[in-house]
């Protein structure tokens, strides 16, 4: 059930770094955007932590979180994470996308997609003239081998 | 992606609807854009925070995905979604961000009162802010599982990767966001 967490330390997935936000007025700090070592993201592996990631992925009820030190208030704010990751969730693509989309598609990237041997074949005098010395070619080349 | 048809009677017909495209049946590649859009762009969104892009990676993976068709080997929807979220990976790599644009999302409101609409923008900001510090790897894997409520198996099929690996992604973004987030609202 947390096999994740027994992945080797001297073995670090190259995801698992992220940044400071970018500056940005909204109380969140305005410290420049910087990459971090994986180090420090806070990994404080308590049992209250195991349990809130039990819970996430469902494992366990929200009564066990609450239970831990500090439960409450990350239930709270995982809530609050859950309901706008539910709004998130019930989007849905604009439909001028759509036609946005079939009318940038080429218009004949596909037309007479088929192999050469099931093209058809319009006849004009063009194609019987290149026919023609076609089969006078081979029939001399034919007629050379035979009268070896 | 659908919930009307199993995947593998899914997977055949969009076979057929890709057989379609490719006999010279443009018109019919619009069928899979209905009946994959959502899911892709929710992942776009929940990734680049924008609408406009979002509806740009969109647009540019649906016609990737045409101009290649041809190519498709196994299911049409894990083919396109790797190419959208290769897509939003490289958005995010390369672009500089001047700003995120939640705030130009013209949906309508389903809050009851303007105190409320107020608190969630405030909220939403804040956690686009944390999700904008998250490396790639990590806000896609989190999006995946909170914001698309995919399974780790799912997501791991998704991805080419393990069920482990992701697991570990996941932790250590909900560790990054609670970390970035837990001053102001616990």
């Amino acid at each position: 059930m947390y096999d994740d967490m027994n992945t080797p330390e001297d073995h670090p997935d190259p995801a698992l770094d992220f940044e400071l936000p970018r500056s940005r007025n909204n109380g969140m700090g305005d410290a420049p955007a910087r990459h971090l070592p994986d180090r420090e993201v806070p990994v404080p592996n308590t049992g209250a932590v195991s349990v809130l990631h039990q819970w996430l992925d469902g494992d366990v009820g929200v009564a066990v979180v609450r239970a831990s030190q500090g439960g409450n208030d990350a239930v709270d704010l995982w809530t609050k994470i859950h309901d706008e990751a539910e709004t998130l969730r019930s989007r849905t693509t604009p439909l001028y996308v759509h036609k946005r989309i079939m009318d940038a598609l080429p218009d004949d990237k596909y037309r007479g997609h088929h192999p050469w041997y099931k093209r058809s074949i319009a006849m004009n005098p063009a194609v019987l003239m290149v026919g023609a010395v076609a089969f006078v070619a081979i029939g001399v080349v034919v007629a050379r081998m035979l009268l070896r | 992606m659908t919930s009307e048809t199993s995947p593998v009677d899914q997977a055949d017909l969009d076979q057929e609807v890709i057989q379609r495209v490719l006999n010279g049946s443009r018109d019919a590649f619009e069928l899979l854009i209905v009946r994959y859009s959502d899911p892709l762009y929710r992942h776009a969104l929940g990734m680049t925070g924008s609408p406009d892009v979002a509806e740009d990676i969109l647009q540019q993976s649906f016609i990737k995905a045409y101009a290649h068709l041809g190519e498709v080997r196994g299911r049409f929807d894990a083919w396109v979604f790797r190419i959208v979220a290769n897509a939003c990976k490289d958005w995010l790599k390369n672009i500089r961000r001047s700003h995120i644009s939640y705030e130009e999302d013209d949906q309508p409101s389903s809050y009851s009162t303007p105190e409320e609409e107020l608190d969630r923008n405030e909220l939403r900001s804040d956690l686009e802010v944390a999700l904008a510090a998250l490396a790639p790897a990590l806000r896609e894997a989190f999006v995946m599982k909170h914001v698309e409520g995919r399974s780790y198996e799912e997501m791991a099929e998704l991805l080419s990767t393990t069920v482990g690996a992701l697991k570990m992604r996941v932790h250590r973004a909900r560790e990054a966001l609670q970390h970035l987030l837990e001053g102001k609202y616990a």
